[in-house]
């Protein structure tokens, strides 16, 4: 196999597991993902664990988190329970394993019993006692550790009990549980501090945002000292995983984001200004909150740049006028606001960043378009933003861990640029032979057909909502387009999408006018979120071939330009039509029939019935 | 859950787990046959299977479940329906 289809097969393995990684199709693929991980450029990390309690039947999702973030591990796991003597033997197993970092995994029972029972103080005197002892156990730790190595050490906090013998009294007792681990927790920060290279693991945190129900499994901790439910360890392993990507200098700089449908709802190019989903009323207010979030990561250091298909004045209306926008222009450093391709876009915004692709994270709401940077630009971290709004702000989480660091990197800095340097010219290298490829894995299946009962409604819809992708602009009421259809020397059609999306509806619509030998284009419109796939080349040919049929010897199609339509003046010059008659703000093209036809590509299953 | 259907799905979990051929899973799979059937091993087996089948398997269950009949018959009697 290639370098290159070794390249490919494990970032679609990846892709495939990411979306549902299970205990047995985890278990099932490891082997093969990590013999690939050898062969392709992942960046190599020795992570060191020592531990007082099981892991092994979850070390593969640790694995897998690290190929994740294209990371190729080696693990030294400690014995069980052995924490002291390996920190301590300078020719022990963990020291000669020569980590990059070393996980200490550890729960609150390590550093004393009380804190696992439900024994609670009584006198200022023990408590203070209680948290100098585990505090000085920390520093003989730390300081056992950096004697022999000056590897990264990642230390746990303490955790909240789920039993408290105090209860409800618990928080107002001056020496609760409670209150004793959060001040243990206080001062550990303090004392990483004051060494270089040691952070903390917060488990606290953890096992918080899991949820204490959901984190633990008291049946497998004393069957087999396995704490942890099985959702609690995947997150502990993905959580693991962070910290050595951070170690490795693996951290994504920069922010792309799409606009329509990811920071307001709604597209403002054809909604209006006034109509966008931006406000305090629901989805309006979840986007609002998306803002925030984008906003505190820039704020952080995070470079932000958009990547939109829009007419760049509709989308900029918006920043200027709208007030319920928390990103202002002067928080982006590029936005590409065009209808380009937007693979080509984000290659042009690394360019000019001198970034690499790696460093870059992408969310949009059109899974086409997501699917189409994941294709042809796989370094790139893609978010989509969910159907249900309402989980959005859980998918920003996801995308704000994305950029953390430790601002601390044991990455050789000069090793860091020579690969992202190497990963450039590859990136740059990208074909047409990709983009076919891509359109083949939507799926996609059109349906044309001839307007009726059925589809009259939506047409005329169309027809009176659609501002961007539309050559002609004509507005239609229901009667109109009933009498046109009902013509002989009319066509209306209208064209739907099946993908592998789901089904689009009708995206489309057209109406032709015939006499004699001459056919005229009236209205050619396409839903603003399908364009760029192919299929408005599908239905101009399939509307030429109808009036091959019927003898036409000539089409004519006309585009007048408004302000939403700009970008596409060329449609038709594009498609073999020739520039007849140009008023500045209309304009007639003319194609002959005499030598024309036409091959519908492969990759689409068709359906006409016109 | 029909019968058939929940048996391959018991299949393919013993032979994700296990590294074995789904076709050679068959009575004679067993702690003492497969050599890969460690404790640790048979961690990620329950494990897996709690989380194929949505169910949570009772300590004194899991200690029996040596073989691979014995957990198609124990998963029936007690935890499918």
């Amino acid at each position: 196999m290639k370098m290159g289809d070794q390249e490919r097969l494990f970032r679609d393995t990846i892709r495939r597991l990411s979306a549902n990684p299970t205990i047995s199709v985890i278990s099932k693929e490891i082997v093969q993902l990590r013999a690939l991980a050898c062969e392709v450029s992942a960046i190599p990390i020795r992570v060191g664990i020592l531990r007082n309690y099981t892991i092994e039947p979850l070390l593969q999702f640790l694995e897998f988190f690290l190929f994740e973030k294209h990371l190729n591990p080696s693990v030294y796991i400690g014995n069980f329970g052995v924490i002291q003597q390996e920190l301590l033997d300078s020719d022990g197993g963990l020291y000669k394993f020569n980590p990059d970092v070393v996980f200490l995994l550890l729960n609150n029972s390590f550093f004393s019993e009380n804190l696992n029972s439900g024994f609670f103080h009584t006198d200022k005197k023990s408590f203070d006692v209680e948290i100098a002892d585990v505090i000085t156990r920390y520093r003989e730790m730390i300081d056992g550790f950096r004697a022999n190595s000056d590897a990264v050490l990642i230390v746990p906090n303490l955790t909240y009990p789920d039993f408290l013998s105090l209860g409800i009294l618990d928080a107002s007792w001056s020496f609760g549980k409670n209150r004793l681990i959060n001040f243990v927790n206080g001062e550990l920060t303090d004392l990483v501090k004051e060494f270089s290279g040691v952070y903390v693991l917060d488990m606290n945190y953890l096992q918080s945002f899991v949820g204490i129900s959901h984190c633990y499994d008291t049946r497998m901790n004393h069957i087999a000292k396995l704490p942890f439910a099985t959702e609690g360890y995947i997150a502990l392993m993905r959580t693991l995983s962070r910290y050595a990507a951070a170690v490795k200098g693996v951290v994504k700089k920069c922010l792309v984001l799409d606009l329509d449908g990811t920071i307001w709802g709604g597209i403002v190019g054809e909604e209006g200004l006034e109509n966008i989903g931006l406000g305090n009323v629901y989805p309006g207010s979840i986007f609002v909150d998306i803002q925030k979030m984008i906003l505190s990561l820039y704020q952080k250091g995070v470079i932000l740049a958009v990547n939109s298909k829009n007419n760049e004045k509709d989308a900029m209306e918006v920043f200027e006028e709208h007030p319920d926008m928390v990103l202002k222009k002067h928080h982006f450093v590029i936005m590409k606001i065009n209808w380009n391709n937007k693979a080509d876009n984000l290659l042009a915004i690394c360019s000019e960043l001198n970034l690499s692709l790696n460093s870059i994270v992408y969310i949009d709401d059109n899974p086409a378009e997501c699917e189409l940077i994941k294709n042809l630009l796989p370094e790139v971290e893609v978010f989509k933003v969910p159907q249900n709004v309402v989980e959005y702000p859980c998918v920003m989480k996801n995308v704000a861990d994305c950029f953390g660091t430790l601002q601390f990197s044991h990455e050789d800095t000069a090793k860091a640029e020579q690969y992202r340097a190497r990963n450039k010219a590859e990136e740059l290298k990208r074909g047409a032979s990709s983009l076919d490829e891509y359109f083949r894995s939507l799926d996609m299946r059109l349906e044309i057909e001839p307007a009726g009962e059925f589809n009259i409604s939506r047409i005329v819809q169309l027809t009176q909502k659609t501002n961007q992708f539309n050559l002609t602009t004509k507005r239609y009421s229901e009667p109109e387009i009933r009498s046109l259809s009902s013509r002989d020397d009319r066509l209306v059609c209208c064209v739907r999408l099946i993908d592998t999306f789901g089904n689009h509806g009708i995206i489309g619509v057209s109406i032709v006018n015939f006499e004699q030998d001459c056919a005229y284009i009236d209205t050619f419109l396409l839903s603003c979120r399908v364009i760029d796939r192919g299929i408005e080349k599908i239905l101009l040919s399939l509307i030429i071939q109808k009036c091959q049929e019927k003898k036409i010897k000539e089409v004519i199609g006309e585009y007048i330009l408004t302000a939403k339509n700009q970008h596409v003046g060329d449609f038709y010059s594009n498609n073999g039509f020739i520039r007849k008659i140009d008023c500045g703000s209309r304009q007639l093209y003319s194609l002959s029939l005499k030598n024309w036809s036409y091959e519908i590509p492969d990759w689409i299953e068709l359906n006409a019935r016109i | 859950m029909r019968g058939y259907e929940m048996e391959d799905r018991l299949k393919r979990i013993f032979s994700d787990v296990l590294n074995i051929p789904a076709e050679e899973i068959s009575e004679t799979i067993s702690m003492d046959t497969v050599e890969e059937w460690d404790s640790i091993k048979h961690l990620s087996l329950i494990l897996a299977l709690e989380q194929e089948f949505s169910i949570s398997i009772l300590p004194e269950d899991s200690m029996v479940m040596s073989n691979y009949l014995l957990v198609l018959a124990i998963l029936v009697e007690s935890y499918l329906d």
